[in-house]
């Protein structure tokens, strides 16, 4: 359950998350939207669906951006109103790339990630944040989302529309690089096992989503599909080729703490 | 940010169902660099100077005084690796016993602790050249005939030899820290990596020597004149020592303080608990595998070096007065494993984990201190700028440069004067540890709601695991402080020694009074800050 306090500030992420992109793009500072709220944006079309679907309200704003621009993104959040939070300094001293912000009044937390997201598995996207706009490429959304080793409903959800308004092919605006994805696989079995299974686990979640009409879940499943043998086609690299005699003897994802 | 309480509220879950509050954080140090971390503290390369003291215990078995170590240390690592479970923060057992003891305490005993820490930075670095740079010139200098490099060997022995040693691993670590904790880590892992190599080498090595493959006594009859081996044993038959004793336990247990003052220190890594990988498991799994995998090759070695060298020979060449010993180099088993090897290459090898982990021991003191100074400054009894970083790198700066300065002011006094002894320091820090294993006696008593609401609420019957564990700890401890104050072949127990023991614990004291009186002219509530972990 969530107050009416939360839903406004749910309601106001989307545009404050496409406000702060545009404003450091203003300043030469590419800060891309990432996450739950980059599949808003992007599919706003479908937005009518998350809450049919039962999404919940947003809670921050995740960004990528560069670590060059360090210094740069933690004037420009301070300019825009936003406190750095202390620990999230703190955190560069042991080789982390991550800035925290929280707003004092709307309470909304920023997170900005420069360089790589390093989670349950690692995207480096430094050469990534200038394929397009204001948010990251829809590619690299959905390996963002197919990383979690632990996946939740919601990722499941912003799973499901970000599919169902990307049509995986050659990249261009609007669509799904499928080479992006494939090669990224194709280098970490463990990266590679894990979105394989949240890919089988995705096509499951859909059969059951009654609030998506029928033809919108035929195409989910079968760009699904898609995704899947053009991921599966891709040649391995030597280490991906190691990595999988081993299998899931050894752990295959990294443990992620709270922030 | 706020301060977190303790006990964390978990976040509901449904079986099957993960939820996840935020986007949340892949530490970066990992299991396998607590256990580097440990075997820095730990610094085998010690061995030299432990096996030289075995003469001091007729009838003690090295190998039984380093199982016995061993067990003690896993017993002391369980208790710091529980309670760091509890409090992950910078300045691990400072957290702990300012919490769980008091806060004076806490305070006192860390920086009693940090104070020897700095001792032991200063002064490794020292051991560096004394251990590691000298004996392998004086080896290859002696296997290639080159009087120069000898004369390297013997100037590195010499006071401006061991500050050498020491300027340079305070110089080069804290630039090193200064460009940030992750660098340093790498380098660690790079550095452990050479030194479980070139140890592996000279395991092979002595078990070439002590099966015949290579003979030690000829090789050492080759280099320091033929006989000179027999020589060796005759010179100290004469002189009235006696090699030969029959095993005694009580003598074996006296030693095992020498592989305890190396073993122990593993347990340095809750200083950086704060950001370790899986933290419940990391500090726990890494601890014990530092003291397992590094107690396990002390007693191989010791063993190995008496068969390859002779238990015989061993003790009467440590016991020989410099004029009578063959060689113009100190009668360490590095040398002699040098001489076993016969090749100036093995010799260069077989020097590497010496020098790799003797190189890393002063740093390893260095990180513990700035986080223990950092965790004081954010509970608020110490300054702001022991806690200030620098604005690009967010590393620390005056705590850097004070312990630095501190670490330097030991190496002076350690290469330049007699007054400073290498077990001098193991007193001052056996009372911090026994703080821990006390804190980990009480703990579920003194702070049951977080006990009970920690991951580490096992109990044997009806009593809690960490007390049992704790208790025997203690026993532990306590045995090695009274040996410490008794047997003054530790040199422990000297005026000095004893003087700057209690010094810095006044010391602390004091300082801990007078920021207790400047909080509360503040209107400070130095307890309430007690009551919660601090953040970082």
């Amino acid at each position: 359950m969530t107050t009416p306090t939360a839903d406004l500030r749910s309601q106001r992420i989307p545009a404050e998350a496409t406000r702060l992109a545009e404003q450091a793009e203003a300043r030469s500072i590419p800060l891309r939207i990432t996450g739950s709220v980059a599949v808003f944006v992007l599919c706003r079309e479908n937005a009518d669906l998350l809450a049919k679907l039962g999404r919940r309200p947003y809670h921050d704003i995740d960004f990528w951006a560069l670590d060059r621009d360090r210094k740069r993104i933690v004037e420009f959040f301070a300019a825009e109103g936003y406190s750095v939070d202390p620990e999230s300094l703190h955190l560069r001293e042991w080789g982390i790339k991550r800035l925290i912000f929280e707003h004092p009044e709307t309470s909304i937390k920023v997170d900005v990630f420069m360089d790589e997201l390093v989670m349950a598995h690692t995207i480096p996207f430094a050469d990534r944040l200038r394929v397009d706009s204001p948010c990251i490429p829809p590619a690299d959304l959905l390996l963002s989302k197919l990383q979690i080793h632990e996946i939740t409903s919601n990722d499941f959800i912003d799973l499901t529309l970000l599919l169902l308004g990307h049509e995986p092919g050659e990249e261009q605006p609007g669509r799904i690089g499928l080479d992006r994805v494939a090669s990224i696989l194709a280098e970490d079995w463990g990266f590679w096992y894990e979105a394989t299974q949240n890919l089988a686990a995705l096509e499951g979640a859909v059969a059951g989503y009654s609030a998506l009409p029928g033809a919108a879940r035929d195409s989910v499943v079968r760009r699904i599909s898609a995704l899947s043998q053009r991921i599966e086609a891709e040649p391995k690299s030597r280490r991906w080729r190691w990595r999988a005699r081993t299998g899931t003897r050894r752990r295959w994802y990294e443990h992620v703490s709270e922030a | 940010m706020t301060s977190r309480s303790v006990s964390q509220p978990q976040i509901p879950t449904q079986p099957g169902v993960f939820t996840r509050a935020s986007s949340g954080l892949v530490r970066q140090v990992r299991t396998q660099d607590v256990m580097f971390y440990g075997w820095q503290q730990i610094a085998l390369g010690y061995i030299i100077f432990i096996v030289a003291a075995w003469q001091f215990y007729p009838g003690a078995s090295m190998e039984v005084g380093v199982l016995l170590a061993t067990a003690a240390g896993i017993l002391i690592a369980i208790c710091y690796a529980f309670l760091s479970v509890v409090y992950p923060r910078s300045g691990g057992d400072y957290v702990f016993m300012s919490r769980i003891l008091h806060p004076a305490a806490g305070l006192v005993l860390s920086m009693s602790l940090i104070f020897w820490q700095l001792f032991y930075a200063g002064i490794n670095g020292a051991f560096l050249s004394k251990f590691g740079l000298a004996p392998m010139f004086s080896t290859l200098g002696i296997q290639t005939g080159n009087h120069s490099l000898t004369a390297i060997g013997s100037w590195f022995t010499s006071p401006w030899g061991l500050f050498s040693g020491g300027a340079l691993v305070i110089g080069v670590f804290s630039i090193v820290q200064y460009l940030g904790v992750g660098l340093y880590f790498k380098a660690q892992r790079w550095a452990s990596y050479v030194a479980i190599g070139s140890l592996l080498v000279t395991v092979v090595t002595l078990i070439l020597a002590s099966t015949g493959v290579l003979s030690f006594q000829h090789n050492f009859d080759v280099v320091a004149g033929h006989g000179a081996y027999q020589g060796v044993l005759h010179a100290a038959a004469s002189a009235g020592v006696s090699t030969h004793h029959s095993f005694s336990f009580s003598q074996s247990l006296y030693f095992a303080a020498w592989p305890a003052f190396s073993l122990w220190f593993a347990v340095l890594s809750v200083s950086f608990g704060g950001e370790v990988k899986d933290g419940q498991r990391s500090q726990f799994r890494g601890m014990n595998l530092a003291i397992i995998t590094m107690g396990g090759f002390m007693l191989l070695l010791m063993f190995l070096y008496r068969m390859a060298f002779g238990s015989g020979f061993i003790l009467a060449s440590s016991q020989l007065p410099t004029n009578k010993f063959p060689l113009n180099a100190a009668p360490y088993v590095n040398l002699y494993t040098g001489i076993a090897g016969g090749n100036v290459v093995l010799t260069v090898v077989n020097s590497l984990w010496v020098l790799a982990l003797l190189f890393f021991v002063g740093a390893s003191s260095l990180v513990a201190s700035t986080r223990n100074m950092l965790a004081w400054s954010l509970d608020g009894v110490a300054p702001k700028w022991f806690s200030a970083v620098s604005a690009r790198r967010h590393t620390p700066t005056w705590s850097l440069v004070l312990c630095a300065v501190i670490a330097t002011i030991w190496a002076l006094l350690y290469s330049f004067t007699d007054t400073v002894l290498v077990l001098g320091g193991f007193l001052g820090q056996c009372v911090p540890i026994l703080g821990v294993c006390v804190a980990a006696i009480v703990f579920p008593f003194r702070r049951r709601e977080d006990f009970e609401s920690s991951p580490i609420a096992y109990r044997i019957g009806r009593v809690p695991l960490i007390t049992v564990v704790g208790v025997v700890a203690a026993i532990c401890v306590g045995f090695c402080f009274y040996r410490l104050l008794v047997d003054t072949n530790y040199g422990a127990n000297n005026t000095l020694s004893v003087v700057m023991t209690l010094g810095a614990a006044a010391f602390a004291a004091l300082w801990f009074l007078v920021y207790r009186l400047w909080n509360k002219a503040r209107g400070t509530d130095l307890n309430a800050q007690f009551k919660e972990i601090p953040i970082e």
